[in-house]
C-alpha cells in the first residue's frame, strides 16, 4: 500500500486541501474529482449540457474555434510575462553577473526555496512538480479543471524558484499555466464537458509554444505527451491557439529563435557516425538521469511532513554551493550557458563537468518540490553532453567538419529524445529552434539511437515514474503507442454465405438460402455496393413482393458499410445493430469480397482468438 | 411617397465598395409581389435535401426555378397573421402528404444561421456605405424612416400567429394583398454638409438596430405548431430599396429565417436568448481582460527592457575599458555579461577579439567563424580570423581571410583600414620570409598612399625588410625631396643607397642625416651606423675612378686600387695551399699586366684602365671568395665590385 505520506504535495485535486489518497489518521475526506466530481455536480452539469444542446446545440462547435485564438493569445501573454518576471528576479536576487564565491548564490535560492515552500504548502498546493503531469491529471482525472489559483501559483512559485536560481525550467509550468487559462475559459462559458477536457491540452500547447518560441514543437509534444491522439477539430484548434500564441510572444521578443545557432552544414555522410556516438552516450546517459530522480524523489517525499517546508530551502542551498565553487552556470535555466556552448566557447573538460553538476542541481531542486520544469535542464545537458562529446571526437579526428556548435546542437535533441521519451518532438524541437534543416539528419539518427536505447534500458518514462510515485494512474502515451491495434483483417472470416446479385429473383434467393440453410447473405448491386440480409428480412419482403421480383426491390435504401481489411476492428463494431454481417472489400477493387466479417468474430478476436 | 429620389451618389471606394457588393440580394420589385402570389397557390414537394451553405438566397420569385430551389418542409407554426411587417416576400407552404418529411434540424439551423448572416452583411453594408455618404437633408428623411419603422415593428409585435382548422393556412392575406415595403432605408446622397455627419451616424445606427429588433420579434412571435407537415415560414425580411450605386432600382433583401426546426418554449427561448446575451458579455469580457493583459504585459515588458539595455551598456562598457587597458580575461566577462543583455554584432566582435587577446584562440576561431558566416564580406571579422590563423600557423587560410579583408566592406575610413590590412599582410608575408609578394603588397599601399611621410616611411621601412631596397631608396628619396625631411627618411634613403652601392647618394644622404636639427636626439648607435655607412661611403668615393675626375686622377686612382687589389692577391694566395689554384687565372692576369704604370701612361691608354679597374674588381670578387670577407679598403673595393656603376648614380 503506498505510503499516504507520498501523496502529500502530489497533483493534488484543484481546490481541495492537501491530503494523501489513502485514508490516514488525521487526513481530510479523500479528495474528489474537482468540479466534475460530486454526483450533484455530475447532475447539474449532465442537465446544463442538455438545455445547452437543445438551445444552443452548435454553440461549441461555434465557440472552440474562437476561444482557441483568445486562449493562445493570453497564454503567450501570460508566458512572457512568466518570462520577464524570472528575469526580473534573477536581477534582484543574482544579480546581473553572477560568477562564483558571491554568497548570493547561497541565499537567494535558499531564501527563495523557504517562501517557495510555504506558499505550495499553504496556499497553491496543485502548482507542485513540473506541470506536464498535472495537467495531465487534469485532462484524464478532473474533466480538464485546473483552477485558478492553481495557475497563479505556479506563475508566482515558479518565477520566484527558478528566478532566484534553482535549477528548473519555465517551459512546463508554462504548460501548464496555458492549460489553465484554457480550463478558466472554458468553464465561465459553460462549455460541454467533452469540450471542456478538450480546451486543457489547447491551453498547454499554447503555453509551451510561447515557452519555447516553436508552434511546431508545441503541438507535437502536447500531442505525443499529453493527450496521444488527435482529431481534425482537436488540431485545428491546437494550431490556433500555438500559432496565437507564437505571434504574441514574438511580438514581445522578437522573430529570433530562443537561441543563437551558428550554421551547421554537414558535408560527409560520414560525420553521421559521429552524430550516432553522440546518440548512444545520451541514452545511456538519459535512463541515469531518470534513475537519479526516481530515486531521490520518492525520498524525500517520504520523509515527515514539517520537512517539506524545508527541502527547496537546502536544495537551494545545494545548487547554490555548487555555483558558489566555481559553476553558476547551473543556476537558474541556463540558457545562456547554453548559447556559449553552442558556439563552442567551453573546452570538454567543463562541458562534461556541467553535464553531471546540472543533473544533480536539477535532481535536488525538483526532488525537493520546487516547482518548475524538465525542459530547460533537459536541454542543458544535452547541449553540455553534445558539445562534450563532439570536441572529444573532433580532437581524435580532426577531420571532422561538425563543429562543437552543432554537436551542441544534436545533444539537446538527444537528451530530449532519450529522457523525455518525445523523438518526434525533439527532430522538430531542434529544428525549429536552429533554423538550419541540414541537420535534421544527425538529428534523427542520434535522436532515435538515444530513444531507442534509453527506452530498452528503462521502459517506463520519466513522465510514468512521477505518476507512479504520485499515486495517479493516468494513461502513457507512450505505452498507448505501443499497443498493438486490431484490424479488421485479424477478424476476418471467408465469405461462406451466399452470395447473390439484385437482378436474382426472391424465389431463386430464397431457394439457395433455403438449400445453404444460411440465416443472412450478401446481395451485390450493379452499383458496386453491397447488401446484407438476413432470412427473415428476406421472409418479410417475400410477403409484399411477386417471387419473380428481383431482390433489390426489396432492400432498404441504405447500403452496407465500406470496410476494408486494414482498418481497425472496432470501427465495424457499431454497424453490427443495423447488420448481421459485414462484407470486407478490396481497397484495389472495391467489389471484390475479401472476406466477411460478423460481430462473433470480432468479439472472439478481442477476446483473444484466433 | 415621401422620399425623393436621391441624387446620384459617389462611388464608394475600396472597403464600402466591397460592402456595397455584399448587399447584392437585390431583386426587382414587381416580382416579388408576383412571386408571392404564386408561391401562395402553389403547393410543393417537400425535398429533404439540405441547401448549401454558399447558395445565396434567390428571390426572383417570379421565375418557377426559384421556387422549385426553395423547397422546405414546412413544419407547423402559427403565420403571422395581418403581420404588416417589412416585407414577407415568400411564403411557401406543403402540400398534405403521409408521411411527413423533417429535415434535419441542423440543416435549418444551418440555413437559418446562413440567412442571419446574409442579414448582417447586408445590413452592415448598408450602414457602412450610408455612414460614407453623407448629407444633411438624409437626415430628415431617416429620421422618417426610423419613425415609420418603429411603428411598423410595433404593429407587427402585436400580431399573433394563428392557425386556422388545422391546416397550414397562412393568415396573410392582408399582406399577400397590399405588399408593403417598409423600413427602406435610403442611401443618403452626397451631402455638403459635413457637419451631419455625427448625426447621420447615429440614425443609421439606430435604424440597424431597429432592424435587427424587428428580426427579433418575429423570431419570437412564431409559434410553430407541433403537428407535423409542417409550414415554415420564411419572412424574406428587410426590403431595402436603395440606389446602388445610382440605380434606383437596387433592392437589398436581407432575410431573417424564422425557423423553426427547434420547437422551443418559450422559457427555451428566454433561456437561449440569455445564453446568447451572456456568451457575448463574455467574449467582450474576454476581449478585454485580453487587452488589458496584453497592456500590463507590454508595460512590464518595456521596463524590462529598458534595464537590460542600461545593464548591456553598463557591462559594455566596463569590457572596452578592460580590453583597452590590457585586460582581456576581465573584459571576457564584462562581455559576455553585456551580451546575455542585449545582443549585438560589436559586442559580439569585442569579446571575440577579448578572445583572442586572451589566447583563447580556439574559442575565438569559433566565435568569428559563426560572426563570419553570417557575414562574411565583414573586414573586421576577416581580418581578426587571418590573425587567428596566422596564429595559428595556417598560412592558407590567413592569406585567404587578409585578402578578403582587404576586400570587405569596413565601416569608417575604408582606404585606411585597407591600407593597414595590406601593410600587416605584407609583414606577415615578411615573416613568413615571402618576400615577392610581399613587395606586391607593399608596393599597392605605397601606390594608394596618401602623402603623409609617416605612412611613406612605414611603407619604405617594410620594402627594406621585403628586399626590395631600391623601391624603398625611391620612397625615401620621395621625402628626401622636401624642404624639411624627416631624418629616419634621410637615414633611410643613405642606408638603401649604400646597400645598394649607391654610395654618391649614400652619402649625400647620411651627410644629410647626421646635420639635421634632430639627428643629436637619434640614438648613438644609430648615429654611430650612420657615421659608420657615411664613412665608408666617403672612402668609397675617395677610392672610386670617377668618370668625372680629371684623367691624371683617375689614372692615380686607378694604379692605387691596382695596389690594393694586388697586395691583396698576394695575401690571399699565400694564405692557404688550396688557393693558388683556384687564383692562377687571376694570378696570370695580373702576371700579364704590365708592371710600373704610370698614370700619364694610364692616361694615354683608357683600355687598360678599364681593364685594371676590372681586374681590381674581380680579384676583390675571387680572393673574397676564397679567402674570405676582406678588411678595410679590400672591403670597401669588394663592395664597389658588386656594382660599380652605381657608385655615383644620382
Amino acid at each position: 500500500m503506498p505510503d499516504p505520506r507520498i501523496q502529500i504535495g502530489a497533483i493534488a485535486p484543484p481546490d481541495t486541501d492537501i491530503a494523501g489518497i489513502t485514508a490516514a489518521p488525521a487526513l481530510p475526506t479523500p479528495p474528489v474529482s474537482a468540479r466534475s466530481g460530486r454526483p450533484s455536480d455530475r447532475q447539474a452539469r449532465s442537465g446544463l449540457s442538455a438545455t445547452l444542446d437543445r438551445i444552443a446545440p452548435t454553440r461549441d462547435e461555434r465557440l472552440f474555434l474562437v476561444l482557441s485564438i483568445f486562449i493562445g493569445v493570453i497564454s503567450g501573454t501570460l508566458v512572457v510575462a512568466f518570462r520577464i518576471a524570472i528575469e526580473w528576479i534573477r536581477l534582484l536576487t543574482l544579480g546581473s553577473a553572477p560568477h562564483g564565491g558571491q554568497y548570493r548564490l547561497l541565499i537567494a535560492p535558499s531564501v527563495a526555496g523557504l517562501i517557495v515552500a510555504a506558499l505550495v504548502i499553504w496556499f497553491f498546493p496543485a502548482a507542485r512538480g513540473s506541470g506536464v503531469n498535472q495537467t495531465k491529471a487534469a485532462l484524464y482525472i478532473y474533466d480538464g479543471y485546473i483552477s485558478f489559483r492553481t495557475v497563479i501559483g505556479k506563475f508566482l512559485t515558479s518565477a520566484l524558484a527558478i528566478g532566484s536560481g534553482h535549477s528548473l525550467g519555465p517551459e512546463d509550468p508554462s504548460l501548464q499555466i496555458g492549460a489553465g487559462v484554457a480550463s478558466i475559459i472554458a468553464r465561465n462559458l459553460n462549455l460541454s464537458r467533452r469540450r471542456l477536457r478538450m480546451f486543457a491540452p489547447i491551453g498547454a500547447a499554447a503555453g509551451l509554444a510561447a515557452a519555447f518560441n516553436a508552434p511546431i514543437s508545441a503541438i507535437l509534444f502536447v500531442i505525443e505527451e499529453v493527450i496521444g491522439s488527435w482529431s481534425a477539430a482537436v488540431l485545428g484548434s491546437l494550431v490556433l491557439s500555438a500559432i496565437s500564441s507564437v505571434v504574441v510572444a514574438r511580438w514581445f521578443w522578437g522573430p529570433e529563435p530562443l537561441f543563437r545557432i551558428p550554421s551547421i552544414t554537414v558535408r560527409d555522410p560520414r560525420e553521421l557516425m559521429a552524430y550516432a556516438v553522440l546518440g548512444v552516450f545520451g541514452g545511456l546517459l538519459a535512463p541515469v538521469f531518470s534513475l537519479i530522480l526516481g530515486y531521490l524523489r520518492p525520498r524525500l517525499r517520504a520523509l515527515p511532513r514539517w520537512t517539506l517546508f524545508l527541502q527547496p530551502a537546502v536544495a537551494g542551498v545545494l545548487v547554490g554551493a555548487i555555483g558558489f565553487f566555481g559553476f553558476p552556470q547551473v543556476m537558474g535555466t541556463g540558457y545562456d550557458v547554453i548559447d556559449q556552448a553552442l558556439h563552442g566557447q567551453f573546452v570538454w573538460q567543463i562541458l562534461l563537468a556541467l553535464v553531471f553538476l546540472k543533473m544533480l542541481a536539477t535532481t535536488l531542486s525538483f526532488s525537493s518540490g520546487t516547482p518548475g520544469g524538465m525542459f530547460a535542464p533537459t536541454l542543458f545537458i544535452g547541449a553540455m553532453l553534445g558539445g562534450a562529446v563532439g570536441a572529444f571526437e573532433k580532437h581524435f579526428f580532426p577531420h571532422l567538419t561538425g563543429t562543437v556548435g552543432a554537436y551542441s546542437l544534436v545533444g539537446m535533441g538527444v537528451l530530449f529524445a532519450g529522457f523525455l521519451r518525445v523523438p518526434l518532438t525533439s527532430v522538430f524541437m531542434v529544428l525549429e529552434v536552429s533554423g538550419n534543416y541540414s541537420i535534421v539528419m544527425p538529428i534523427i539518427l542520434a535522436n532515435t539511437l538515444a530513444f531507442l536505447i534509453s527506452r530498452s534500458l528503462q521502459p517506463v518514462g520519466i513522465f510514468e515514474t512521477f505518476t507512479q510515485q504520485d499515486g495517479l494512474d493516468l494513461p502513457s502515451m507512450e505505452e498507448q503507442r505501443e499497443e498493438a491495434v486490431l484490424h479488421i483483417e485479424d477478424a476476418l472470416q471467408p465469405a461462406t454465405v451466399p452470395l447473390v446479385t439484385g437482378s436474382d429473383t426472391l424465389q431463386r434467393v430464397a431457394q439457395t438460402i433455403a438449400e445453404t440453410h444460411a440465416s443472412a447473405f450478401l446481395v451485390r448491386l450493379i452499383d458496386g455496393s453491397w447488401y446484407a440480409m438476413s432470412a427473415d428480412e428476406l421472409t418479410s419482403a417475400s410477403a409484399t413482393l411477386t417471387p419473380e421480383a428481383p431482390i433489390q426491390r426489396a432492400l432498404q435504401p441504405d447500403r452496407t458499410p465500406l470496410l476494408f481489411p486494414d482498418m481497425p476492428l472496432d470501427s465495424a463494431l457499431h454497424y453490427f445493430p443495423r447488420w448481421p454481417l459485414l462484407p470486407v472489400l478490396n481497397r484495389a477493387s472495391r467489389g471484390t469480397l475479401e472476406g466477411m466479417l460478423t460481430l462473433d468474430d470480432v468479439l472472439r478476436r478481442y477476446r483473444g482468438g484466433e | 411617397m415621401p422620399y425623393a429620389k436621391p441624387q446620384q451618389p459617389q462611388r464608394p471606394q475600396s472597403l464600402l465598395g466591397i460592402l456595397h457588393l455584399a448587399q447584392g440580394f437585390g431583386r426587382y420589385a414587381p416580382s416579388i409581389f408576383d412571386a408571392r402570389r404564386q408561391a401562395r397557390r402553389r403547393r410543393f414537394i417537400p425535398n429533404p435535401q439540405p441547401r448549401r451553405l454558399s447558395q445565396r438566397a434567390n428571390l426572383r420569385f417570379g421565375q418557377p426555378r426559384v421556387n422549385q430551389r426553395r423547397r422546405h418542409v414546412m413544419l407547423g407554426c402559427r403565420p403571422l397573421s395581418r403581420a404588416k411587417i417589412f416585407a414577407v416576400v415568400e411564403i411557401q407552404s406543403v402540400s398534405d402528404s403521409r408521411e411527413p418529411t423533417f429535415l434535419p434540424l441542423r440543416f435549418q439551423r444551418r440555413e437559418q444561421l446562413v440567412f442571419a448572416m446574409k442579414t448582417a452583411i447586408a445590413v452592415i453594408g448598408r450602414v457602412g456605405l450610408a455612414v460614407q455618404l453623407m448629407g444633411l437633408q438624409n437626415q430628415q428623411r431617416n429620421a422618417m424612416l426610423l419613425s415609420e419603422s418603429h411603428s411598423v415593428a410595433v404593429m407587427a409585435a402585436r400580431k399573433r400567429c394563428r392557425i386556422r382548422d388545422g391546416r397550414q393556412h397562412i393568415d396573410s392575406q392582408n399582406l399577400m394583398r397590399r405588399p408593403r415595403q417598409v423600413g427602406r432605408i435610403h442611401a443618403p446622397g452626397i451631402g455638403h454638409d459635413h457637419a451631419a455627419q455625427l448625426p447621420q451616424l447615429f440614425f443609421q445606427g439606430c435604424l440597424f438596430l431597429l432592424q435587427i429588433y424587428a428580426c427579433w420579434i418575429h423570431v419570437r412571435r412564431l409559434h410553430p405548431h407541433p403537428t407535423s407537415q409542417g409550414l415554415s415560414l420564411e419572412i424574406s425580411g428587410l426590403l431595402l430599396r436603395c440606389p446602388k450605386t445610382g440605380h434606383e432600382s437596387g433592392k437589398i433583401v436581407t432575410m431573417a429565417t424564422v425557423h423553426a426546426g427547434a420547437i422551443l418554449t418559450p422559457e427555451e427561448r428566454l433561456a437561449r436568448r440569455r445564453l446568447i446575451l451572456r456568451d457575448a458579455f463574455s467574449l467582450i469580457s474576454l476581449f478585454l481582460i485580453t487587452a488589458i493583459l496584453f497592456i500590463l504585459t507590454l508595460l512590464l515588458f518595456r521596463s524590462f527592457t529598458n534595464h537590460r539595455e542600461e545593464l548591456g551598456a553598463r557591462w559594455k562598457t566596463r569590457g572596452e575599458i578592460a580590453l583597452h587597458a590590457g585586460h582581456p580575461e576581465i573584459a571576457i566577462d564584462d562581455l559576455r555579461s553585456a551580451l546575455a543583455y542585449v545582443p549585438s554584432r560589436d559586442t559580439e566582435i569585442e569579446l571575440a577579439s577579448a578572445l583572442a587577446d586572451a589566447g583563447k584562440t580556439q574559442e575565438a576561431t569559433v566565435y568569428f567563424t559563426t560572426l563570419w558566416e553570417s557575414a562574411p564580406g565583414d573586414g573586421t571579422i576577416n581580418l581578426q580570423l587571418a590573425r587567428l590563423a596566422a596564429k595559428d600557423g595556417n598560412e592558407s587560410q590567413a592569406l585567404f581571410h587578409y585578402q578578403s579583408a582587404l576586400d570587405g566592406t569596413w565601416q569608417g575610413n575604408g582606404y585606411d583600414r585597407r591600407r593597414e590590412v595590406r601593410l600587416e599582410l605584407a609583414r606577415y608575408l615578411i615573416a613568413r620570409r615571402e618576400y615577392i609578394p610581399a613587395h606586391t603588397q607593399l608596393v599597392i599601399a605605397a601606390g594608394n598612399a596618401p602623402d603623409d611621410p609617416a605612412i611613406k616611411l612605414e611603407i619604405a621601412g617594410l620594402l627594406e625588410q621585403a628586399a626590395a631596397p631600391r623601391d624603398a631608396l625611391g620612397l625615401y628619396r620621395s621625402l628626401t625631396a622636401r624642404a624639411d625631411p624627416p631624418i629616419a627618411a634621410l637615414e633611410g634613403a643613405g642606408r638603401t643607397a649604400f646597400a645598394l652601392g649607391m654610395f654618391r647618394i649614400a652619402a649625400e644622404s647620411l651627410r644629410r642625416a647626421l646635420a639635421a636639427p634632430l639627428a643629436t636626439q637619434q640614438p648613438d648607435n644609430e648615429k654611430a651606423t650612420v657615421h659608420e655607412m657615411l664613412d665608408a661611403s666617403q672612402r668609397i668615393l675617395a677610392l672610386y675612378p670617377a668618370f668625372d675626375l680629371p684623367p691624371r686622377s683617375r689614372g692615380e686612382r686607378v694604379l692605387s686600387l691596382k695596389r690594393i687589389a694586388r697586395e691583396r692577391l698576394t695575401e690571399c694566395a699565400g694564405s692557404s695551399p688550396a688557393a693558388p689554384p683556384r687564383l692562377a687565372s687571376l694570378v696570370s692576369r695580373w702576371d700579364q699586366l704590365q708592371s710600373g704604370l704610370t698614370p700619364p701612361e694610364l692616361e694615354q691608354q683608357p683600355e687598360l684602365e678599364q681593364s685594371i679597374t676590372q681586374l681590381v674588381w674581380d680579384t676583390e670578387t675571387l680572393t673574397a671568395q676564397v679567402c674570405g670577407a676582406p678588411a678595410g679598403d679590400d672591403a670597401l673595393l669588394m663592395r664597389i665590385a658588386q656594382n660599380p656603376a652605381a657608385v655615383e648614380q644620382e
